[in-house]
């Protein structure tokens, strides 16, 4: 039987081909841009999840500008303790200082900061070790970029005095919520700040906190500091600050694509529709025949409703494909990363099943309402 | 007993006062071959259509095998269509789309049986020369080849009464001639009860008996 109605409908679709192409390009668009959009949408979801992992879902990072009497490292180290375990403090400050190796100047930034900053931030060695957490300790980790064509125990110069490379640093991916990029900066310990500054001013905190809501955390460390400095004004910076700056960027795309695709369903809705009832003007005779053999009015309907649903099947089928590769393209692009979802393929099919009995009800019942004497005359 | 008995049936055109059936009185036997005459306009497709339940009477009464099928329902009449009638029409109404085999399948189709159809199918195909144009499409044949197609569409279901709707009306005299008498050969075969609607006399001859619809609606 299911055989027969499939025969039956190929050879009526290729009777009516013209009609029931533009019919289908109608639908496939439709299901397509819905494809597209159910694609697209997961594979932003997921690229905004794996960034807030990649920054960390329970780090910020504060900058500090004090208006009075700044942080001094024997402050940190104090005023460090006393949050644990609820907020871990690792200072770091960017140093206004240049490096030089061989006597040539170096492209690089100078960082101080804690040994901890490294586990903290995955930070893996790739040649020596990591510097202790002693003041005056005269050793040096750099990254992987300013590394060519130096060695473990050559030494680097900073203001004067030679500083031994204790380590080399694997290659890192940029993260925007430090103000470097590892891979071009010379790490020296934190104790060394008065030496190389002339002063002992911190003003960057890398903070880990217990809790992953991390607003919550945010305003807790700034009463926190506002206690300890009530006039120093603090600027976080965390992983929602990208993710929100991600969603900015991709929101349009995902926007236009939702309005594309309501307005690519109703479009061909409304050309199935137009389809199906210019198909009952022309099959007035076909259907007052299959009355007068024995056709009730419902399984005219039915009929009706079959074809249509194997129409929008064929159309769902097409669209899914093109929807899915379209959102690669699409999701290319944008410039983030594809992620597969199987949603976006099991949509496809009940949309268009959906749309093809919202729009093939009205066309089957009034076929079906049509009078055998009246269609043969 | 009439197969067929129709009393004092009026039928008015929905858009005119005028009846185009009026107290008609019928009564056709079985295995009869009957021939309804008359000009056009003067109701011989309306009282076709009546008796094949396509349409029904404003009043009277319309007995099939005794029963009174006046007032059954649409689904009733589908049935009574499908199990007791087969239609041939002046333009043989084929459908486009589907092939000379799936046309003669279709009344077997809605008594909802798919698995023995093909081969009674292919028994009419061949009893009417047709095996050859299985797989064609109606567009793919001549006149007189939609005609025997449709032949075998009506016949399929070994109906108890076939109507016929000026049959020969389309098509040139030889093949009127073999359409006519391959109709009337099988009806001679298979006993059924035949109605010819036509304006043709040379075709109204060939029946057994003869009406004449004279405008009104009325029997002459």
């Amino acid at each position: 039987m299911i055989r027969f109605w499939i025969k039956e409908a190929t050879g009526l679709f290729r009777f009516y081909k013209v009609r029931f192409i533009f019919g289908l390009v109608g639908i496939v668009l439709g299901i397509a841009a819905v494809c597209a959009l159910v694609s697209v949408r997961y594979c932003v979801d997921q690229n905004s999840q794996q960034l807030l992992k990649k920054y960390g879902e329970s780090r910020f990072v504060v900058t500090l500008v004090p208006s009075g009497k700044p942080f001094s490292y024997q402050n940190i180290v104090n005023f460090s303790r006393e949050l644990l375990p609820e907020f871990i403090v690792m200072p770091y400050q960017i140093l206004s200082i240049n490096a030089f190796y061989h006597f040539k100047k170096m492209d690089s930034m100078i960082v101080a900061s804690v040994a901890e900053l490294f586990s903290t931030m995955q930070w893996k060695i790739a040649k020596g070790s990591i510097f202790s957490s002693t003041p005056n300790n005269k050793a040096v980790v750099i990254g992987q970029n300013i590394a060519l064509g130096k060695q473990i125990g050559e030494t680097i110069s900073l203001e004067g005095s030679y500083y031994e490379i204790i380590g080399i640093l694997e290659k890192t991916d940029f993260n925007p919520l430090l103000d470097f990029d590892p891979n071009q900066t010379i790490f020296v310990d934190i104790g060394l700040i008065p030496r190389l500054q002339g002063r002992q001013t911190i003003d960057s905190f890398i903070v880990q906190t217990s809790s992953n809501n991390l607003p919550l955390q945010e305003k807790k460390f700034t009463d926190i500091i506002e206690n300890k400095l009530p006039k120093a004004s603090l600027f976080y910076k965390d992983a929602y600050v990208f993710q929100k700056a991600f969603l900015q960027q991709v929101v349009m795309t995902v926007k236009v694509l939702g309005m594309v695709a309501v307005i690519t369903l109703v479009l061909g809705g409304v050309s199935i529709l137009n389809l199906l009832m210019v198909l009952i003007n022309e099959r007035r005779k076909e259907i007052g025949i299959r009355l007068a053999f024995g056709a009730t009015p419902l399984t005219i309907g039915t009929q009706f409703l079959r074809e249509t649903l194997m129409l929008c099947t064929a159309g769902g089928i097409g669209g899914m494909i093109l929807g899915n590769l379209g959102a690669i393209i699409l999701v290319k692009q944008l410039g983030i990363t594809y992620y597969f979802a199987i949603g976006s393929w099991i949509i496809g099919l009940p949309v268009a099943l959906g749309i093809g009995t919202l729009v093939g009800i009205v066309p089957a019942i009034l076929a079906a309402k049509l009078d055998p004497a009246k269609l043969l005359n | 007993m009439n197969l067929i008995k129709l009393e004092n049936i009026t039928k008015f055109h929905p858009k005119r006062e005028k009846a185009v059936l009026e107290n008609l009185s019928l009564s056709i036997n079985y295995g009869e071959s009957v021939a309804i005459l008359g000009k056009s306009g003067s109701g011989k497709t309306t009282l076709l259509n009546i008796i094949g339940l396509l349409d029904s009477p404003q009043s009277g009464h319309y007995f099939l095998e005794s029963k009174d099928v006046s007032q059954i329902t649409k689904k009733e009449k589908a049935l009574m269509r499908n199990l007791t009638f087969g239609f041939i029409f002046q333009f043989n109404h084929l459908i486009s789309h589907l092939s000379v085999l799936e046309n003669c399948l279709m009344p077997l189709h809605y008594r909802g049986d798919y698995a023995i159809t093909q081969c009674a199918a292919e028994d009419w195909l061949q009893a009417l020369d047709l095996t050859a144009l299985a797989h064609r499409y109606p567009h793919e044949l001549s006149g007189g080849q939609q005609q025997r197609v449709a032949i075998a569409r009506a016949l399929i279901g070994q109906p108890k009464i076939i109507l016929a709707d000026e049959p020969t009306s389309a098509l040139d005299i030889t093949s009127k001639k073999t359409v006519l008498d391959l109709l009337f050969a099988l009806q001679e075969k298979h006993k059924f009860t035949f109605l010819l609607v036509t304006h043709d006399n040379m075709a109204a001859n060939y029946c057994q008996r003869k009406f004449e619809l004279e405008s009104p609606g009325k029997m002459k």
